[in-house]
This record gives C-alpha cells, sequence and structure tokens, in this order.
C-alpha cells in the first residue's frame, strides 16, 4: 500500500456537454482521451494521471493529477466534436473532491 | 446556475460573445462590416497602417499584426488599443507596446481552430510573445474569440491557458481583467 505522503494529489473537473447529440460513456472517454493526445501528445498526456470518473445526463467529471489541471481544462476546451458529432465541453467547476464537486452544483 | 469557480473570476473578455460569465464583453468585427450599437462594447479590427485614416468611431481599435514591420508600425501609433497576431514579437515592438500602452492580444480562437503543426507553431510563437513582453512589461491581454453562444469559454478556461503559456496564476488573471479593464478605462 502507498504511503499517504507518497500519494498523489487529485483535482476533480466537472464539464458540461453542450450538444444536440447525445452520447456514451465510452464515446466521451474516447473523445477526451483522443483530445489530450493530439494536444499533449502520449508522453505528456501520461504525465496527467488522467481519468474519466463519471458521465451521465450530459455532465461528467474527470480527475487528473494537481500538475496537470490547467492542461486537461484547455483539452477539454479544444474539443469540437465526439464520434463526428459537433459539440463543444463547458467546464463547471474544480475541486479537490467529488463531494466538493457536487456542492458547488446546489 | 452559475458555478463556485466562475463567480471566483472577474473577468472582460475583449473578443468574445455576450455572456453572463463576463462583467463585459467586446464585439469585434472588420472593418467593412462594421456599425456602431449603443447596447454593446464593440471594436473594429485593421488589417493594413492606412486603414486607420478612416476608422469609425469604435470603443477599441484592434490591428491585426503579422510582420515586424506591420506590428512596428501598429504599435507606433497611440490610437490603436490591441494589437491582435503580435508575433514575430521583439524586443522594439516590446518597447512600442510599453510605452505607447498598446495591448497584445493571446486569442484562444488560434489555438481551437488549428491543429497539428499549425497549432503547434502558433503555441511556439505565444510562448515566446509572452517572454518577451513579460521582459519588458507590455500589457498582455488574453481573449476567448468567440462568435457564437456554442463557443463561448468560461474565465477560468482562459486563466488555464495563460497559465499553458508560461504566465503565473496572478499574470493570468490579471491578463483577464485588470489590464483589460485598464484598456477600456484608457478608452473611456
Amino acid at each position: 500500500m502507498t504511503k499517504k505522503t507518497q500519494r498523489e494529489k487529485r483535482r476533480y473537473i466537472m464539464f458540461e456537454l453542450a450538444s444536440e447529440e447525445s452520447f456514451k460513456r465510452e464515446e466521451i472517454v474516447t473523445g477526451i482521451w483522443d483530445s489530450c493526445l493530439e494536444f499533449l501528445g502520449e508522453l505528456g498526456a501520461s504525465r496527467t494521471s488522467l481519468w474519466v470518473h463519471e458521465y451521465e445526463d450530459n455532465e461528467g467529471i474527470v480527475s487528473c493529477n494537481t500538475r496537470s489541471v490547467d492542461k486537461i481544462i484547455v483539452c477539454l476546451s479544444l474539443i469540437k466534436e465526439i464520434d463526428e458529432k459537433a459539440t463543444r465541453i463547458k467546464i463547471e467547476g474544480v475541486s479537490g473532491t467529488i463531494k466538493g464537486l457536487k456542492r458547488q452544483r446546489c | 446556475m452559475r458555478s463556485l469557480m466562475q463567480r471566483n473570476y472577474l473577468a472582460i473578455d475583449l473578443r468574445g460573445y455576450p455572456s453572463p460569465l463576463f462583467e463585459k464583453v467586446c464585439q469585434v468585427v472588420s472593418l467593412q462590416n462594421f456599425s456602431q450599437s449603443e447596447k454593446s462594447l464593440t471594436g473594429v479590427e485593421i488589417e493594413t497602417p492606412f486603414q486607420l485614416k478612416k476608422v469609425p468611431k469604435a470603443d477599441l481599435i484592434f490591428a491585426k499584426g503579422g510582420t515586424v514591420k506591420k506590428n512596428r508600425k501598429f504599435l507606433s501609433y497611440t490610437k490603436i488599443d490591441v494589437l491582435s497576431h503580435p508575433y514575430p514579437f521583439d524586443s522594439v515592438q516590446a518597447r512600442l507596446a510599453a510605452a505607447n500602452k498598446t495591448a497584445l492580444e493571446l486569442c484562444f480562437k488560434e489555438i481551437e481552430s488549428t491543429s497539428g503543426y499549425i497549432r503547434a507553431r502558433i503555441l511556439n510563437n505565444l510562448r515566446k510573445t509572452i517572454i518577451t513582453a513579460k521582459k519588458y512589461h507590455a500589457p498582455l491581454i488574453i481573449t476567448s474569440g468567440a462568435s457564437s453562444p456554442m463557443t463561448v469559454k468560461s474565465p477560468r478556461t482562459l486563466v488555464a491557458f495563460g497559465k499553458i503559456l508560461g504566465l503565473d496564476y496572478p499574470e493570468a488573471k490579471a491578463c483577464i481583467y485588470t489590464i483589460p479593464k485598464k484598456v477600456l478605462e484608457g478608452v473611456e
């Protein structure tokens, strides 16, 4: 088990999808990773510890390490289409916990 | 509902689309399509120095740079408020921009509308521009370049854009609020 001091600090980013189409979670994950790989490259993307946590009703949460928050925000904002369907991603909030993100929404 | 993050960031977008996320938004059009509206801030963009003679009465005057010669010419006029597309940028231009208080624009749309090699070149040029501008204390502004409600970017996104180009958080925040505010105050 990793020591608490050695554990990487994470930030959770909530986003909202602005699109007329509806998407499955897998399509969103592919779209986000494609954008990150295009913008940051394979080495850069590997350093972000990116993970898509949940996606439901055009809203989702991704997480990354604290060093890469700005890079991930820009990557999400650069998405113009997913699966050849026009779409945009709006950043709703950044927090250290998922609970904190959901509190922001209320 | 506006999220906590958006409440925290006061922002002025000098080239964008009206949105409640921003305190003030300036809509920029080219000289040919310009018409004065009293409701919102309007800016006019000129592409060549001789167009300055026939520039209409707008809230802000933007100049589109592109070459060293053109940039220096634009920066020598105090009438110009913002120089967009400021690269290739050098120390002479930086001194002129600082002396005449002409802001240099870093537009998010430039990297959004490009990809691959072109995007990498633009990012490289913007990064070099920032290094020179910081050294000579030339004012920098970050804009979204949005032209429709779908393309509006949140202030947090613009701060993140400034951060990846090499600005610190306080500098990036100044680029979206303090400096645009000064530019607008200078005009008024």
